[in-house]
């Protein structure tokens, strides 16, 4: 049998079935290429943390326990949301698509690092029901996309970031002292982005891919963190995600701002709270808010976050620090700051002077709105080595939690709850050690999510 | 809205060659085609840069080849199962060039059809198909050789052509 025949009998055989096959619509072709590389780009950094896990044990890695009340809930693979459906953070604005990064300004080249000790962790966020958790800390971010089952070091330097703050599951930003990264793809790749001329960013938090707000300049507070500044603050703006800031006029330096949409924002400075309705151009003559007691000329910090357009939440810290206890109230408001109810406040000092239900600590910590009604804080007592937590729901009915031991927990400096019972917390312990902790009951019990 | 990017009619065009290339290498039509729709959807995604090669078709091909691979090497893993139960052999085949020509490739090394069916169905030169099997064009020789001696026992030494080394 000479090759030509050889060719016309293989001809034979296949053309019956090149002719009988119907392809598929090609949309569907398209949908299955898309769903693969979502799922690829969830799973990759989620296999290589297995692999080197599994080899022998020579990372001293992140991968900590399972935590036992996730089985179940999804698969252990669940890919963050796409772009355009993954829901926003509750503290964060609508959920949008990708900021604008520096033209080939690559902080580092960042695919999923081995994980290495981590130091100290600075800042968490949980983004939405996507599972996708980022944690932040000295050289390090930590993601997570299976609600926490295991984690991977997507990037590794020299800063230490403080806060992060992710408008998806694929876009993001990481904040540290005079360094702002951005990543558009779940944080896989990070690139460095611009600082203000008004100084470094001290805060930042953004509406969508493009338009953010941020804290610049000013001088450092001591005892609140290099990252919340006193002093003459200047408000930027930006509106191509973090690539240029411009300054906006404020009321008051700002310490903290947040705007769910450009139509929709807020400003602290001190005791008192803005808002604006114009992207920050316009913040009226009068606070919406403002602390209803006298803080005896004493500096104060007050912290902000978007709960949904028209809601927010602030937590005052007066800094008034005496006989171990450090005076701080959570307040909230629901129709755009017509009205604000005070949520609770340190019972010692200020929650007993306003009439306001105890706080579960002597100090303020970190907290997490989770909706306009609901929000989780965690407010250490140093002298009982030991953190309070409450779960506030329905705007104001409190549920006090189990406190964390100090030794689990002694300076909470995040916290981020996906839910009313998924949550995250970041700090340390009494050890000094770096703590990564995950909660799948509301806060009634926690599980390090860090190696022993 | 989907991008009138050339892939759509690109896919309708090639998708039943590629499909028929892969089931005379795996004998399995509903494997074949989910290796080809595998291979086409994972094209689509990175169409912008693949549609600019010389041949697009080569890229699609080795994919659905190594897809098929893996496919088939769980298959073998089920075949091997199966045959400690005692599995009853096949019937014999009918008498038809084609179906001669499809039972004697089955009892064929995948390698060697892997070579057969790329050098007389999809008509490659050496050259590519040594890129698409991603080995030296002297392996691809010396495979295809080896291939045609097998091929030619199988049809009871009715093959007395000789590789054309294009």
């Amino acid at each position: 049998m000479r090759d030509e025949e050889l060719r016309r009998r293989f001809r034979l055989l296949a053309e019956p079935v090149a002719d009988g096959v119907e392809p598929p619509d090609p949309r569907l072709v398209r949908e299955r290429g898309r769903r693969r590389s979502r799922r690829l780009l969830a799973g990759t950094a989620l296999v290589v943390a297995a692999a080197l896990a599994g080899a022998g044990g020579a990372w001293a890695g992140l991968i900590g326990p399972p935590v036992p009340s996730l089985t179940g809930v999804g698969p252990a693979s669940s890919a963050p949301a796409p772009p355009t459906t993954a829901p926003a953070p509750p503290s964060s604005a609508p959920a949008s698509s990708a900021p604008a990064t520096t033209s080939g300004a690559a902080a580092s080249p960042t695919t999923t690092l081995p994980l290495g000790r981590v130091e100290r962790l600075d800042a968490v966020q949980a983004i939405g029901g996507t599972g996708t958790v980022v944690a932040v800390g000295k050289g390090a971010i930590l993601t997570t996309s299976n609600f926490g089952r295991t984690w991977v070091r997507v990037w590794r330097g020299a800063h230490e970031l403080r806060d992060v703050d992710f408008v998806s599951a694929w876009t993001g930003w990481a904040l540290g002292e005079g360094v702002l990264l951005g990543t558009v793809d779940g944080g896989q790749h990070w690139h460095r982005l611009s600082q203000p001329r008004a100084g470094p960013l001290r805060r930042v938090h953004f509406a969508s891919r493009t338009q953010g707000w941020g804290v610049a300049g000013g001088t450092d507070q001591a005892d609140q963190g290099p990252m919340q500044a006193q002093g003459a603050t200047t408000l930027v703006h930006t509106s191509d995600g973090g690539r240029t800031w411009s300054a906006l006029a404020a009321p008051a330096p700002p310490q903290s701002v947040c705007f769910t949409a450009p139509d929709d924002g807020w400003l602290a400075s001190g005791t008192s709270v803005w808002r604006s309705v114009d992207g920050g151009h316009r913040w009226g003559a009068r606070p919406s808010f403002t602390l209803p007691a006298p803080t005896d000329g004493l500096p104060a910090y007050t912290e902000l976050q978007c709960a949904a357009p028209g809601a927010a939440w602030v937590r005052v810290d007066t800094g008034d620090a005496a006989a171990g206890h450090r005076p701080y109230a959570l307040y909230a408001s629901g129709d755009g700051g017509a009205h604000w109810r005070g949520v609770l406040g340190e019972p010692g000092t200020l929650g007993a002077l306003l009439g306001l239900p105890a706080g579960p600590g002597s100090s303020p910590g970190p907290f997490s709105v989770i909706d306009p009604s609901r929000a989780f804080l965690l407010s250490p007592t140093p002298a009982a080595q030991a953190t309070g937590a409450v779960l506030v729901s329905q705007g104001s009915r409190l549920r006090r939690l189990p406190d964390l031991p100090g030794a689990t927990l002694a300076t909470p400096l995040s916290v981020s709850f996906a839910s009313t019972t998924r949550g995250w917390v970041v700090g340390s312990n009494t050890a000094g050690r770096a703590v990564l902790l995950a909660t799948v009951d509301g806060g009634r019990s926690w599980q390090s999510q860090l190696p022993a | 809205m989907t991008p009138d990017d050339g892939f759509d009619a690109y896919f309708v065009r090639n998708y039943g060659r590629l499909v028929a290339e892969l089931h005379s290498i795996v004998g399995s039509l509903a494997d074949a085609e989910d290796a080809v729709q595998e291979a086409f959807a994972r094209a689509s995604v990175r169409w912008d840069r693949l549609r600019d090669y010389d041949h697009p078709d080569a890229w699609v091909r080795r994919v659905a080849l190594n897809l098929a691979a893996s496919s088939l090497r769980r298959s073998r893993r089920k075949l091997v199962a199966y045959r400690r139960v005692g599995v009853p052999p096949p019937a014999p085949p009918p008498g038809e060039d084609t179906v001669v020509l499809a039972q004697a490739l089955r009892r064929l090394r995948r390698r060697h059809r892997e070579v057969l069916v790329l050098h007389y169905l999809a008509e490659l030169s050496m050259e590519e198909m040594a890129g698409v099997l991603r080995i030296p064009v002297g392996t691809v020789k010396g495979r295809l050789f080896r291939a045609r001696a097998a091929l030619e026992r199988e049809l009871g030494g009715a093959f007395s052509g000789e590789v054309r080394h294009a």
